[in-house]
C-alpha cells in the first residue's frame, strides 16, 4: 500500500482520510518520518519525533473517542507540518541554518507556530534554508545545501528552499517559510508549489529570528491555496507581542475564496517594466498564456507602469543589509550560542565578539559589512537615506497602479530553477532573481506564487498575483480561480 | 551625492572592524572586489530624483502603536531558574558570564 502521506496530500484530503478511519494521525505522521529518513533532499535540519509521535498519539485518541475530526475547533487537526528554522519552538533546536547558533534551544516559541499548534497542527521539524534567511538559492546554509525536489543538481529556490522541497517531496503537509526580498515565493516557484507572503504585518514576527524587521512575513508554502489559506487563517491576527503586527482580526481567506470573481468586473495590472527583456522564453510564453486565460474569462487586462521596479534591487541591498547588520549584532557569543574557545582566551571585548562573529557564512558576513557600510557615519545620507526615499517611490508606483486595476500579474522570477554552484560566485546576479519579489516587500503589499506551467525542461513556472495592503481575501480568489481554472 | 567612494582593502578592514568581524585576508580581498562591484550597481540610485521625498523606513502608516510598561517575570524553568539562562554559553549566579575585560 502506498504510504499515507503520499496518497493524502492536502489538508481536505487527510481530514476526508481520517473522517473515513483510512488513516489515523499517529499513522500518518510515522509515514511522514519514514519519509523523511529516505530522504536525500537535505530539507530537514532538526525533527522532532518524540514530540511529534505525543502530539500525534493525542490527535488519534481525540479522534477515536469523537469518531470525526473536529474541525471547527481545531482547522489543523492532526496536520503534519514543517517549520523554517528561523522560527522558534519552545524547547527545540534553532540554528537559523548557522554555525553561530548551532547549538540554541530557545526558550520560546513563536506566535504564529503556537497558533498553528493550538489549532491541531503536529511539528515534525525544523527545514534548512539559506543562513539567517540570506540568498535565493538554498545553497548557503552551513549544513549544506537543500536539492531541488524533482530535478536532480537544481536549486530549490531560496531561502525558505527546506520549506519548498519538503512539501513537494511529501515530507510535510505544508511548511511555514519567511519572505524578505521573495523567499517564499521565489521557492515556491522553481519547486511547484504554492507560496504566500502575506501582507506586512498580518501575521505576528514575534519569534522569528529577525533578518530585515522591515520586510520579514512569515507565509505558508503548500500543495494548494486551500491549505495556504486555512494557513493563513490560523496563524493571521493581532499579536500585542509584536509592536508591528497590525490591528485587526484574523483573516477570512478561506470564506472569501468560494465565491468565483466576478471576472466582468476584475482589472488585470500588467507591469510593463516585468517583461522587457530578460525572461526566458519558457517564462515569457507561460505568463502569456496565463494572460490569456483571464481575458477569455472576461477579465480587463490594463498595461501598467511600475517605473522605479529597476531600482528595487538597489533599494533592497542597501535596505535589507542595513537592518541585517543591526539585527545580527545580538550574535556576540554572550547570551546564546557558540562561544569558541579562542573567544574565551580574548585580550579584549572587541577581539572577543570578532572571534565570536567569525562564525558566520560568507554571505551573512558580506551583508553585514555591507550594511555596517551603509550605515556608517559620511555614507548614511548617500546610501540608507536614499534607499529610503525611493523605496516610497515604489510604494508611491503601486498605489497609483491600484487605483486603476485589482490584482497585479507577473512571473515570480524572470527564469526556472538554476543549477547548483551556477551564480553563487556572483552575488548581483543572484540578488537579480528577485527583481520581481522585491517590490512587494519594499511596499509591504501581499502577493503569491502559483504554479502556472513548466519550462522545457519540466522545471516549473510561478505565476505572481499581487493585491493592495490587507486584500488577501481578493488575492486568494483571484489566485485559486486561476489554480483550479474551470 | 557625494564625490566616488574608493573602496579598497583598507575601508574593507575598517568596516569589518566596526562590524566586530575578524576577516581573513583572502575574505577582505574578496569582499572589497564584490562591495566595489554592489556599490557599483547600487549607484543608480543617484540617478533618481528624490527632492523633498520623505525616507520611507517602514511599511507602516501612522507609526506603530505603543504598549503599557507592564513588568513581567521571566519564564523560570522547574528548578525556578530563568528560561533565558538555559542556553547561555557560560553563566554564573543566574548570569550571563563574560571573559574579563578589563
Amino acid at each position: 500500500m502506498a504510504q499515507s502521506n503520499l496518497e493524502f496530500k492536502t489538508i481536505k484530503k487527510i481530514h476526508e482520510a481520517y473522517n473515513a478511519k483510512k488513516v489515523s494521525p499517529l499513522e500518518l505522521t510515522q509515514d511522514f518520518f519514514k519519509s523523511i529518513k529516505a530522504s536525500k533532499h537535505n530539507a530537514y535540519l532538526t525533527v522532532c519525533e518524540e514530540r511529534a509521535l505525543g502530539q500525534a498519539k493525542a490527535a488519534t485518541q481525540t479522534l477515536s473517542k469523537s469518531g470525526k475530526v473536529p474541525s471547527d475547533q481545531f482547522p489543523l487537526f492532526g496536520i503534519p507540518l514543517g517549520l523554517k528554522d528561523v522560527l522558534t519552538l519552545d524547547g527545540v533546536r534553532t540554528t537559523c541554518a548557522s554555525k553561530i547558533i548551532e547549538n540554541y534551544i530557545p526558550p520560546y516559541t513563536a506566535t504564529a507556530v503556537e497558533r498553528l499548534e493550538k489549532a491541531g497542527s503536529i511539528t515534525l521539524g525544523k527545514l534548512n534554508m539559506d543562513e539567517f534567511a540570506m540568498g535565493g538559492s538554498n545553497e548557503n546554509s552551513a549544513f549544506g545545501p537543500v536539492l531541488h525536489p524533482t530535478h536532480e543538481g537544481y536549486v530549490p529556490g531560496g531561502s525558505s528552499g527546506g520549506s519548498a522541497t519538503a512539501v513537494k517531496a511529501g515530507l510535510c503537509v505544508a511548511a511555514l517559510g519567511t519572505d524578505t526580498g521573495g523567499s517564499v515565493r521565489l521557492p515556491a516557484s522553481y519547486c511547484g508549489v504554492v507560496g504566500l507572503k502575506p501582507t506586512y504585518g498580518r501575521v505576528s514576527r514575534y519569534g522569528l529570528v529577525a533578518f530585515a524587521s522591515s520586510l520579514d512575513q512569515i507565509g505558508p508554502l503548500t500543495h494548494d491555496t486551500e491549505d495556504a489559506a486555512r494557513i493563513l487563517d490560523v496563524m493571521s491576527g493581532h499579536d500585542p507581542k509584536d509592536s508591528t503586527s497590525a490591528a485587526m482580526p484574523k483573516s477570512q481567506v478561506l470564506k472569501a475564496m468560494t465565491t468565483a470573481p466576478d471576472w466582468s468586473k476584475v482589472k488585470i495590472g500588467v507591469p510593463k517594466e516585468y517583461s522587457v527583456g530578460g525572461l526566458s522564453p519558457d517564462v515569457e510564453k507561460s505568463l502569456q498564456e496565463s494572460l490569456k486565460w483571464f481575458e477569455k474569462k472576461g477579465a480587463k487586462l490594463i498595461p501598467i507602469s511600475l517605473p522605479h521596479t529597476k531600482y528595487a534591487v538597489a533599494i533592497y541591498y542597501i535596505v535589507a543589509v542595513s537592518e541585517a547588520s543591526s539585527n545580527l549584532a545580538r550574535f556576540d557569543g554572550v547570551r546564546f550560542g557558540v562561544r569558541p574557545k579562542d573567544a574565551d582566551q580574548s585580550p579584549d571585548l572587541p577581539t572577543f565578539y570578532k572571534r565570536v562573529r567569525s562564525n558566520f557564512g560568507p554571505e551573512v558576513k558580506r551583508r553585514i559589512i555591507l550594511g555596517t557600510f551603509a550605515l556608517s557615519s559620511g555614507y548614511y545620507d548617500a546610501y540608507y537615506r536614499r534607499a529610503c526615499q525611493v523605496r516610497r517611490l515604489v510604494k508611491q508606483d503601486f498605489e497609483k497602479a491600484f487605483s486603476q486595476v485589482d490584482v497585479i500579474i507577473s512571473p515570480v522570477s524572470p527564469s526556472t530553477a538554476f543549477k547548483l554552484g551556477e551564480k553563487s560566485k556572483d552575488p548581483i546576479k543572484m540578488y537579480l532573481n528577485d527583481i520581481f519579489t522585491i517590490p512587494v516587500n519594499l511596499a509591504g503589499l501581499p502577493a503569491m506564487s502559483v504554479p502556472c506551467g513548466q519550462d522545457h525542461k519540466g522545471l516549473p513556472i510561478g505565476l505572481q498575483f499581487t493585491t493592495p495592503a490587507f486584500q488577501e481575501e481578493k488575492l486568494f480568489s483571484m489566485a485559486h480561480a486561476f489554480e483550479v481554472r474551470t | 551625492m557625494q564625490a566616488p567612494i574608493e573602496v579598497n582593502e583598507a575601508l574593507t578592514r575598517k568596516i569589518s572592524d566596526l562590524a566586530r568581524i575578524q576577516l581573513t585576508d583572502t575574505e577582505v580581498t574578496t569582499f572589497t572586489t564584490q562591495l566595489k562591484d554592489i556599490l557599483a550597481y547600487v549607484d543608480q540610485l543617484s540617478e533618481v530624483n528624490v527632492a523633498g521625498v520623505e525616507p520611507m523606513t517602514h511599511p507602516l502608516d501612522p507609526e506603530t502603536p505603543t504598549r503599557e510598561d507592564i513588568a513581567a517575570p521571566f519564564e523560570t524553568d522547574a528548578e525556578g531558574k530563568p528560561k533565558v539562562l538555559l542556553h547561555a554559553p557560560e553563566k554564573m549566579y543566574d548570569s550571563f558570564q563574560v571573559p574579563p575585560i578589563l
